[in-house]
């Protein structure tokens, strides 16, 4: 009867293969997934990004130039170029979204800053235009001599 | 004191107009980059000009033309041109595309404020539909990144012709 039970190392070697058989049917769904995977879902998820971006007022002209040229080429089934120009597309992408709060906050600052001045332009001219047109005009005259018309004679 | 030396009336003058100046300048500032956001499709002939465009073409062959596609949208746009082939009676509206089933697409991407011309090659089925002269249609539509959808723009260019059978 115990020549049919299993040792220790041919029970342990049976479950280590089966362990293996299991984690190898776990992975096999997984590749084959990333296999059909769409290869115009990840165009379509940096399209989106991009237009977060450009929505923002954020200059997207890089990435745009990246995108159309991958766009080209899944139109003519390179797909291995494609997501090349996608990569490099996301890197950008990436470091747009890291600076878009910097770059928003400056742009609204500049223009309410120059809003700000433009509404204050006409106090100005009002407040200084006659002050430094007095200036001028003494600093044109600084050389005249007052005489006293009766002296002349 | 200051007045007296400038004169009233002129000063009153240059100060309306330094008011007038600072509320245009402001309007420009404070308005919305794209006031009236717009699409645009334009069908061009095979030197991708207006006009001299083909009237006949072959059942089974091809017939080469150019398109454009503006973009004012105020962000980039991902445009698809829809080709189909129908009659007069298929043609699409400005709410509704053609009934028609697409026979080919091209799709661009299309920066703000810029324009993308490009030739396409169109085939014409083996088996037009009967008609004196079929209707080469194109629609522009444009994924709409918010829903994730492809949605037809209410843009649509179409060109007669007559097809010869071989």
């Amino acid at each position: 009867m115990s020549r049919f039970l299993p040792s220790l190392a041919e029970a342990l070697l049976a479950t280590g293969l089966v362990l293996a058989a299991l984690s190898a049917v776990s992975v096999l769904p997984r590749v084959a997934h990333a296999e059909v995977l769409d290869p115009y879902s990840k165009f379509y998820e940096l399209y989106v990004r991009t237009v977060k971006l450009a929505s923002q007022g954020i200059d997207v002209g890089e990435v745009v130039g990246y995108l159309s040229k991958s766009l080209e080429l899944l139109e003519a089934g390179r797909y291995g170029e494609a997501f090349e120009e996608m990569a490099r597309a996301e890197d950008v992408v990436a470091r747009l979204e890291l600076s878009a709060g910097g770059v928003v906050m400056r742009g609204m600052l500049v223009k309410y800053g120059a809003t700000a001045v433009l509404a204050l332009l006409p106090v100005a001219i009002y407040l200084l235009l006659p002050r430094v047109y007095v200036y001028a005009w003494y600093r044109a005259r600084r050389r005249w001599v007052v005489v006293r018309e009766h002296t002349r004679r | 004191m200051f007045v007296n030396i400038l004169d009233g009336e002129v000063f009153a003058v240059i100060v309306a107009i330094s008011i007038m100046g600072s509320a245009l300048g402001i309007a420009q500032l404070l308005r919305s980059e794209v006031v009236e956001p717009f699409t645009a499709l334009g069908l061009l002939n095979q030197d991708c000009a207006i006009g001299e465009y083909p009237k006949y073409v072959f059942a089974g062959g091809e017939v080469e033309l150019c398109v454009f596609v503006g973009n004012n949208m105020g962000y980039p746009i991902l445009a698809r041109v829809v080709y189909k082939l129908g009659t007069g009676e298929d043609l699409p509206t400005n709410t509704t595309p053609s009934t028609l089933k697409p026979i080919k697409n091209f799709t661009v991407l299309v920066a703000h404020g810029g324009n993308v011309t490009f030739k396409v090659r169109l085939p014409i089925p083996e088996n037009p539909p009967e008609a004196d002269r079929v209707a080469i249609i194109l629609e522009l539509w444009f994924y709409d990144p918010e829903r994730g959808v492809w949605t037809y723009s209410g843009r649509w260019n179409h060109l007669y012709v007559q097809v010869v059978r071989v």
